[in-house]
């Protein structure tokens, strides 16, 4: 039987399973309740919380165009 | 009113309504797949140019991705005309791209200069996705569609690449240890 979304939300992911959805999190890739059930680990776990705060940040230093990446390897990666 | 008195779209309006609105992220990937401006805007202006020509066979779906497959196709065709034409290992080409005023230079942080350090120490598989999805903002979909890989394949080497320069961070200071998981 489907499980109602507001079941879902008593689950608790442990350290575990956020660390292997962390990356598709921080980049909204993954559903809705995936979402909100690593938010609520989030709420409470202080090493996991760590692991966000610097991915978070090194997506934004990333962003900001910080390195002059890529290019390059990017092409070198398509003409095989 | 059935449906076979609906005109069908021009190309034109076709074009306008699924390309012209890509052209942003077209352009800021084209920047990272070559070395110039300049070499952008002309791989920019040949993927609409094919886009153009093959408008009536597109089929509405994920046109983004379509673009991108376009483009990488198109971008490898120009890389064979030109096997040697931009490099971005040339300094001249690097300079382009690093501020030259140095109060920005100043500015900038020690910690972006570590994750920039890191970034560019990271093996071509790793940094190249790393640039589409954090640097470009593509999805893992549209990341997977310029590379020709399997979404999954983004996935781990953009784990892997973060994995290594927050690694460097943490090496360096800049980043706390995580505490054992319980």
């Amino acid at each position: 039987m489907k499980r109602s979304f507001g079941h879902a939300l008593l689950d608790t992911y442990t350290c575990h399973v956020v660390a292997k959805r962390l990356q598709r999190y921080l980049d909204g890739e993954v559903d809705g309740a995936t979402k909100l059930r690593v938010e609520r680990h989030l709420e409470t776990c202080r090493t996991c919380g760590i692991d966000v705060e610097t991915y978070t940040r090194i997506k934004a230093a990333l962003a900001r165009g910080v390195t002059d990446v890529s290019h390059a390897e990017v092409k070198s990666q398509q003409v095989v | 009113m059935n449906a076979e008195s609906v005109a069908p779209e021009s190309d034109a309006q076709m074009f306008n309504r699924y390309v012209t609105p890509e052209i942003g992220v077209l352009l800021r990937v084209a920047r990272t797949m070559t070395s110039s401006r300049s070499d952008a805007e002309d791989l920019v202006q040949e993927t609409m140019l094919r886009a153009f020509r093959s408008i009536r066979g597109f089929d509405g779906e994920h046109a983004r991705a379509w673009l991108l497959t376009i483009m990488r196709n198109a971008n490898i065709n120009r890389a064979r005309r030109t096997p040697v034409a931009d490099s971005l290992d040339e300094p001249e080409l690097l300079l382009e791209r690093t501020p030259s005023d140095p109060a920005v230079l100043a500015e900038r942080s020690e910690f972006d200069e570590a994750v920039r350090h890191a970034a560019d120490e990271l093996p071509a598989p790793f940094r190249g996705v790393v640039a589409l999805v954090d640097l470009d903002g593509l999805t893992y979909a549209d990341a997977a569609a310029v590379l020709d890989v399997p979404i999954g394949t983004v996935m781990s080497r953009l784990h892997r690449g973060r994995r290594r320069i927050k690694q460097h961070l943490i090496e360096r200071g800049l980043a706390p240890r995580k505490a054992a998981r319980t």
